[in-house]
């Protein structure tokens, strides 16, 4: 008798090939629905593909403020944020007036895109923005890490450096503040986060917020608990809870829960990673509450900008009536 | 020895890749239907259970709906996305801790014979063997269930873990050393290899 007469494939149920199928085709619509399909050969010629797939995106940015406008609208409680996700190809999409061009492998969070304002939180990678001057217009605002970039209408890239920021402008001039210092940036004049920790660990694209940099004590506690091994382990479960965000968010949510009870660079990060995904599912209580904490012990940590750029956005929605 | 695959097949394959990857929902999901049992195959293969086979039929199939567009019919699409699967188990194999003992769940087995307490000592048997299998080179174990359990040919697992030959011998023989030197104080195991004809 063969090998595998002695252990035949056990089959796995309709229930489990519905989830699986299920899981797959949500995942396929979600990257879709962030403008990263995956890559295709298309028989289009090429000018036409750009041309479909530019307004398959302006469709999309179209729907999606038409949605963030009527949930203000008619469901305060909804969140008015949308998520882009770049994997290995630049992607382009329009906000109103805003042409955002994400480089590849970079995450942009467009936290409120309204009528008295725009703000963008960078998560990772870097983004190329094309903004018409201000002047009557709302205010355009980009944070990344501890970085905070004031649009006066130029064309410029920001580009995440762990925590901070660096910032260049073609364009134009852009107002950056960091470190509770503001500067204007001009064209020829590129800025740097100066105090920039060490790099950042690398993620699989698409799907998480930059990691935070070991900070100084917690790097040294861990050498002596022989952590590498650890972090390694942090870091995994932290890339599994990434990987689940879009197919099964409460899994990932009771990954990033769970973690973040523990110590170390990964556990930070999974603490706001908890903040904002629950803030995305709507639980504004939660996601208060982890952002808070994530303030209260990491008040300079790598995300401590974005976590308190989320919580000035869900105070405004708590003040409209 | 596999035969070579007919043209006509591969073109279908070329044309299936081609409208999965232009976004074409029924093509996709006639190449699932198509795939997900060779998919889950390997998959079981490797791991012996279908714990966390889920997972990984739904990863290996995320992977392969971003890299159809790069398919150009070198291969089958059975073996192409077997080549997924491969990376797919091997990654979640490097990167998991060692499983505790009393954790692992195994396949139920069919009573193939009238003897039940023969089938239960081949079913313990082959828990050892997975046991054992947790504990060696994740390439080395792919490599080993590939070809001793499964039994497909080297060349074909040279191909899915595109490896040579000559480097997928090397892993077939350093994971049968392991078990094989495991057999010689495990009657159980052993008696498992007999039935394979691959005994010490």
């Amino acid at each position: 008798m063969k090998p595998d007469e002695h252990i035949p494939i056990e089959p796995l149920s309709d229930a489990s090939w519905d989830r699986i199928e299920r899981s797959v085709f949500e995942e396929l619509d979600d990257r879709a629905r962030a403008g990263a399909p995956p890559p295709a050969r298309s028989s289009l010629p090429r000018w036409a593909a750009i041309g479909l797939a530019a307004a398959v995106v302006l469709q999309v940015v179209v729907a999606a403020v038409l949605l963030i406008r009527q949930d203000e609208q008619d469901a305060p409680e909804q969140l008015a944020s949308a998520r882009y996700v770049s994997e290995r190809e630049t992607t382009r999409a329009l906000l109103g007036d805003v042409a955002v061009e994400l480089e590849p492998a970079s995450a942009l969070v467009v936290v409120e895109h309204a009528p008295h304002g725009s703000l963008c939180v960078l998560e990772r990678g870097a983004v190329r923005f094309s903004v018409p001057p201000r002047g009557q217009r709302p205010p355009f605002v980009v944070q990344a890490g501890d970085v905070r970039v004031e649009v006066i209408g130029t064309r410029f890239r920001v580009e995440r450096v762990a925590g901070s920021a660096a910032v260049e402008t073609y364009e134009g001039k852009v107002r950056v503040v960091a470190g509770g210092l503001a500067r204007i940036v001009t064209r020829g004049q590129p800025w740097s986060g100066a105090a920039a920790p060490a790099p950042a660990p690398v993620l699989a694209p698409g799907l998480a917020p930059a990691p935070a940099a070991e900070p100084a004590g917690v790097a040294s506690e861990s050498a002596r608990a022989g952590a590498p091994v650890r972090a390694d382990r942090q870091r995994a479960r932290f890339e599994q809870a990434a990987a689940r965000e879009a197919s099964d968010p409460q899994h990932a949510l009771r990954i990033y829960r769970a973690l973040a009870a523990e110590s170390g660079a990964w556990a930070q990060n999974a603490l706001f990673a908890a903040g904002r995904l629950e803030l995305e599912l709507g639980d504004q209580r939660s996601a208060e509450r982890a952002l808070r904490s994530y303030l209260a012990r990491h008040p300079a940590g790598a995300n401590a900008a974005d976590a308190r750029a989320l919580l000035r956005r869900l105070n405004r929605q708590e003040e409209k009536p | 020895m596999a035969s070579p695959e007919p043209t006509a097949s591969r073109s279908q394959d070329v044309e299936l890749a081609q409208r999965c990857a232009a976004g074409d929902r029924a093509a996709q999901h006639a190449f699932f239907v198509q795939q997900r049992a060779q998919v889950h195959r390997t998959l079981f293969r490797v791991l012996g259970t279908n714990r966390q086979v889920e997972d990984l039929i739904q990863e290996t199939f995320i992977a392969a709906f971003g890299a159809l567009g790069s398919f150009r019919g070198e291969s089958s699409l059975n073996t192409w996305i077997d080549t997924i699967a491969a990376r797919v188990v091997y990654r979640h194999l490097a990167r998991r801790e060692p499983r505790p003992q009393h954790l692992q769940v195994l396949a139920a087995l069919p009573a193939h014979g009238p003897d039940p307490q023969r089938e239960a000592e081949l079913r313990e048997g082959v828990r050892r063997l997975y046991a054992l299998l947790d504990r060696i080179d994740a390439k080395h174990r792919i490599a080993y269930t590939l070809h001793v359990i499964d039994g497909r040919p080297i060349k074909d697992v040279a191909r899915i873990t595109r490896a040579s030959s000559l480097a997928v011998k090397n892993r077939v023989w350093r994971a049968r050393r392991s078990v094989h030197a495991r057999a010689l104080r495990d009657p159980l195991l052993s008696e498992l290899l007999l039935q394979f004809k691959d005994a010490p």
